[in-house]
C-alpha cells in the first residue's frame, strides 16, 4: 500500500522566515505572552506562539514547542501545525517574529544610551 | 410635393410626418431619462450603503469603549465575552466586502480581530502575573481601538465626499 507523503510545512516556514527578514511581513505583539500575529493583504493571518499551553509559571511538558496557525480572510483556520525543539524551522521563525515585533536590541540600545548620560 | 401620397390630403400627411418626428424625439428623451434615473438610483443606493457602513463602524467603536471600561474594572469574564463578540462582529463586517475601504485597512482589520482574540484568551486562561496581563491586554486593546478609529474617520470622509 502506498503511503501518502506528509505535507511539507518547511516550504511555508522558509518563506515566512525570508519575508520576515526582508521586512515584508510585520509581526505584532499580542495580549498573550510569546505569541505574535501578522496579517497579509487581508487574505491571511499568521499566529505563532511558543509554549502555548504552559501554565502561569511557564511549566509545560514541551518547553520548546512552537505552534503556527494560518487563517483565511474570514478568520477560519486552515493550517495548524507545531514543532518541538530549538533546532526547528518554526523555532527560527518564532525568533524572527519576536525580533520584529519587539526588537530587543533597540531596547538594549535605549537603556545603554540612558545609562551613558549618567 | 410629388413624393406625397396623392390620395390623402397633404396637410394630414404633413401632420403625420411631424407626429412621427415628435414621437421619435420623445422616445429618445424617455430612454435617456430612464438611463439617468437608473444611474441616480444606483448612486443613492451606494450612498445609503456607505451611511450604513459608517453607522456599523460607529457601533463597533462604541462596543470597544465598553470593552475598555471592562478592562479598567478588570472584569476578566466580561472582557473575554465582549472581546469574543467584537471579534465576531469584525469578521462579519469584513465579510460584507466594503469595496470603498482602502486595501491596507483589510490587513489592519485582520490584525485587530486577532488582537481581540488574544485578549479573550488572556482573560480566560491567564499565563501571566496580573500586572503584565493588564499591560498586555491594554496594549492589544489600544491597537484594535486605533484601527477602528481610523476606519471610522475614513468612512465619514468617504460619505462626506459622496454627499458633496
Amino acid at each position: 500500500m502506498i503511503q501518502p507523503s506528509p505535507p511539507n510545512y518547511d516550504v511555508l516556514a522558509n518563506v515566512l522566515i525570508d519575508k520576515t527578514r526582508n521586512g515584508k511581513i510585520r509581526w505584532r505583539e499580542t495580549a498573550l505572552e510569546d505569541t505574535y500575529v501578522a496579517a497579509v493583504r487581508g487574505l491571511q493571518t499568521y499566529r505563532i506562539a511558543l509554549n502555548p499551553d504552559g501554565d502561569l509559571a511557564g511549566r509545560t511538558d514541551q518547553p520548546d514547542l512552537v505552534h503556527l496557525v494560518v487563517k483565511d480572510e474570514f478568520g477560519s483556520e486552515f493550517l495548524d501545525y507545531q514543532e518541538c525543539g530549538r533546532d526547528t524551522l518554526l523555532y527560527e521563525l518564532f525568533e524572527e517574529a519576536q525580533q520584529t515585533a519587539s526588537p530587543i536590541q533597540e531596547r538594549i540600545g535605549k537603556s545603554v544610551d540612558l545609562l551613558n548620560t549618567l | 410635393m410629388d413624393w406625397l401620397n396623392q390620395a390623402v390630403p397633404p396637410v394630414w400627411q404633413w401632420i403625420a410626418i411631424l407626429a412621427t418626428f415628435i414621437g421619435t424625439a420623445m422616445a429618445v428623451w424617455a430612454a435617456l431619462s430612464a438611463k439617468g434615473a437608473k444611474k441616480l438610483a444606483g448612486e443613492a443606493k451606494a450612498a445609503a450603503t456607505r451611511l450604513h457602513h459608517t453607522t456599523q463602524i460607529f457601533d463597533l467603536a462604541n462596543d470597544l469603549l465598553e470593552l475598555q471600561s471592562m478592562i479598567v474594572r478588570e472584569d476578566f469574564q466580561a472582557i473575554a465575552a465582549k472581546a469574543t463578540v467584537l471579534q465576531g462582529r469584525i469578521v462579519r463586517f469584513k465579510a460584507e466586502q466594503y469595496n470603498w475601504l482602502p486595501a491596507e485597512f483589510a490587513e489592519e482589520i485582520d490584525q485587530a480581530r486577532e488582537q481581540l482574540q488574544t485578549i479573550a484568551e488572556n482573560s480566560l486562561k491567564p499565563r501571566l502575573k496580573l500586572e503584565n496581563r493588564r499591560m498586555r491586554i491594554q496594549s492589544a486593546f489600544g491597537y484594535a481601538f486605533e484601527v477602528l478609529n481610523r476606519l471610522h474617520a475614513e468612512a465619514i470622509s468617504h460619505s462626506q465626499t459622496d454627499e458633496s
